[in-house]
């Protein structure tokens, strides 16, 4: 695997999120510069992989593949657990959503730590009860937003002071997270109500929830904000939500057994990656056409559940919670190319830009 | 028998073979056992979950904890009113029997005495009032073994909750172990029908679960495990399940249709509540609530929707079934008896009948909240 020889410049999703950051903009403008000139994409990742029984996060570089790092997120594996990620526009901070096991009690140990890859220090906490279980982090940078499960609310927080500064109700079990490219509307997914809440981050109010399938686990956004994509594990589906609308306009069938969980959006082609948690699969799902292009099952690790692409979309990444491992997939050849060895419960996986 | 129980029968066995709300089965399997024999399911499950507090009470001699002892005596409670007035209604003196063998059981577990005698007789009796309840041959069909895993796997006293309820009650860690050795035992009678790898992922799936649940007493602590650890091999089995009876597990994957169905299946049930026939009409009601709480999640969806509907529908499930507990302050020799001998019959069948009539209108106004 040489990601060094990709010529392609970052994805749309790293530009937006970069141009609300000077610091940022400059190291990710400068390294666009450098690509275009050098023929070569000098942009280099990291892959980072939330670890639930071992607490701690993986790092990979996906250029050889190899573990070149485990940040220890706590002493005490087993009573506290990462799960959801976002990463910083310059790729310096992970933001982790730390729990504990017990959902019906809040406690200290649930909060956001946002840690410096640098030096693998914790440099800010937010405290976030009700088991915060994923992240999504606007453009610029400035505010984190959280699912609360345990307390189906959603939470917004200033990353420099820590202080929340939105908290709606949304639907039972909230779990996944996304803010749209522009930064306007969070949606946040609710395994028990079936639906995705839709804030309004300039009004600062809930525009409106929405069904969906059957247990919903996660959402993305389109590289372009005009669609969402909501997964729904029991349904075996992905709704296609037109954002303009916040109405779902097409879905997606997997089949009941798919089981559908993460997804990653392609940021170079018109299509979605879904990770299929229970079938240990990868379903490909062309968005123009909605139709299921391939499933990838061979060598696949099992249960994956976190999935991320490379920005020039050559790669796929899933955290594999059963077998403690993360899976490569070759794009091209839609196949897996490597297995790689993770945490125990490998949850989330979610890339960033060397600093 | 009364005459009007007669009737009450009559109209609940049509309910028992299913209504016609829309297509039964999904496009990609065959079956639908929770709207094909929806009342069916759960009488089923009321027995299972009997024969799962026997099971308990054998592996943990008396005296049992407390809070055990409260676990078992479900059984004489929300687990019998799920099908004890259609066994009454097939064989009074059977019905009787059984209540009243598990009555002495319950009862010597308060005392801390032994039961080894009365356990034998307890499921015999129990055999016999299955094959009055569920006929044979439906209870043999590979779909409906399936509906009945499916609630062992994820409903109340199931695997799934078994461990999660635990964390708060720590010994309904005992009912996640005892659903889970009933669940080995049905799924042998159906493995033939998966193929190779479908059999291999299910015993791998038990064999997680048996390790999350060696022995019927729980942890000494429960640190460091996960509550949810039970329901991920459970529901990876249900998902599999589905395709190795061909019946869809998941009542609650098209809501609107749910919704629909169940408003039709209350219905018949406020006439059983009508004419007096309360028992009837709560086995009826206890389906219903199946599927409008924790299984499918409608209660919930309807909660952040409309708040007051479902307030509304939560009160009258409250005033018909046991909603979160056993209600052990009913009649004891007349709970889930088809009402024989209540005292307070006049202003239970009016209780009932409002109740069941404020449930219809709810479930209705949550059907038009989906867009039905």
């Amino acid at each position: 695997m040489k990601l060094l020889n990709k010529s392609a410049a970052p994805p749309l999703r790293w530009r937006l999120q970069a141009s609300g950051i000077w610091a940022a903009a400059a190291v990710v403008s400068s390294l666009v510069l450098a690509s275009s000139v050098s023929g070569q994409d000098p942009v280099q990742y990291r892959i980072y992989v939330s670890n639930e029984y071992s607490a701690d996060v993986t790092v990979i570089d996906p250029r050889t593949n190899e573990v070149i790092g485990t940040i220890p997120i706590s002493g005490r594996p087993g009573d506290v657990r990462p799960r959801g990620m976002a990463v910083s526009a310059d790729g310096t901070l992970i933001y982790i959503a730390v729990s504990d096991f017990n959902p019906e009690f809040e406690t200290s140990e649930d909060k956001i730590v946002a840690i410096d890859v640098r030096t693998n220090e914790v440099v800010r906490e937010f405290r976030a009860g009700g088991n915060p279980e994923r992240l999504a982090l606007s453009p610029d940078g400035e505010r984190i937003w959280a699912s609360l499960e345990a307390l189906a609310r959603a939470a917004g927080y200033n990353v420099e002071s820590g202080q929340q500064f939105a908290g709606f109700i949304v639907g039972v079990e909230a779990e996944g997270i996304a803010i749209s490219p522009d930064g306007h509307w969070v949606y946040v997914t609710a395994e028990a109500t079936h639906t995705v809440s839709v804030i309004d981050t300039q009004e600062l109010r809930i525009e409106k929830h929405l069904l969906v399938g059957n247990r919903p686990r996660v959402v993305e956004f389109s590289e372009d904000g005009t669609r969402a994509y909501v997964t729904a594990e029991i349904g075996g589906t992905v709704s296609v939500i037109d954002t303009s609308i916040h109405e779902v306009i097409a879905t997606i069938n997997l089949g009941l057994d798919s089981r559908p969980v993460e997804l990653a959006v392609d940021p170079t082609q018109p299509r979605i990656f879904v990770a299929g948690g229970g079938t240990s699969a990868v379903y490909v799902i062309d968005v123009e056409t909605y139709q299921v292009t391939a499933i990838i099952r061979e060598r696949m690790g099992r249960r994956p559940w976190g999935i991320t692409i490379t920005g020039d979309g050559k790669t796929v990444y899933t955290a594999n919670g059963l077998s403690d491992s993360v899976s490569v997939i070759d794009t091209d050849c839609l196949c897996v190319v490597d297995n790689i060895t993770a945490g125990r419960g490998a949850h989330s996986a979610q890339i960033g830009v060397v600093p | 028998m009364t005459g009007g129980r007669q009737r009450s029968s009559a109209a609940i066995g049509a309910l028992l073979v299913g209504l016609a709300v829309g297509p039964i089965a999904s496009a990609q399997y065959t079956g639908a056992p929770f709207f094909e024999w929806t009342v069916l399911q759960s009488q089923a499950f009321g027995l299972e979950m009997v024969a799962q507090r026997l099971r308990i009470v054998e592996a943990l001699e008396p005296p049992l904890d407390t809070e055990l002892g409260e676990i078992v005596e479900m059984m004489i409670g929300p687990d019998f009113e799920r099908f004890g007035a259609t066994l009454a209604g097939r064989d009074e003196a059977l019905a009787a029997q059984l209540h009243e063998t598990l009555k002495e059981i319950v009862e010597a577990v308060e005392e801390g005495e032994g039961v080894g005698k009365l356990l034998p007789v307890a499921r015999q009796l129990l055999t016999q009032a299955y094959d009055l309840v569920v006929s044979p041959t439906i209870q043999h069909l590979a779909a409906f073994k399936g509906g009945v895993m499916a609630q062992l796997l994820l409903a109340e006293g199931g695997v799934a909750e078994g461990l999660e309820e635990a964390f708060l009650e720590q010994w309904e860690f005992a009912n996640g172990w005892a659903a889970t050795q009933r669940v080995k035992v049905l799924w042998q009678d159906i493995d033939e029908l998966a193929s190779d790898q479908r059999r291999a992922d299910v015993e791998e799936m038990l064999a997680l679960i048996d390790s999350i649940y060696p022995t019927p007493e729980p942890p000494e602590t429960f640190a460091g495990i996960d509550p949810e650890e039970a329901e991920v091999p459970a529901q990876r089995i249900v998902g599999i399940l589905e395709e190795v009876v061909d019946a869809e597990l998941y009542s609650g994957r098209d809501l609107l249709r749910l919704v629909s169905y169940l408003v039709e299946l209350a219905r018949p049930a406020c006439q059983s509540y009508e004419a007096g026939e309360d028992e009837l009409g709560r086995e009826v009601i206890y389906a219903v609530f199946d599927h409008y709480g924790e299984m499918t999640g409608l209660g919930a969806l309807i909660g952040l929707f409309a708040p007051d509907v479902n307030e509304t529908v939560m009160a009258a499930f409250e005033g018909l079934v046991a909603v979160e507990d056993d209600d052990d302050g009913d009649g004891e020799d007349g709970a889930g008896m088809g009402g024989a001998g209540n005292a307070d019959d006049g202003d239970d069948e009016m209780t009932g009948a409002k109740a069941c009539n404020q449930l219809v209108e709810g479930l209705e106004a949550a059907r038009s909240i989906l867009g039905g």
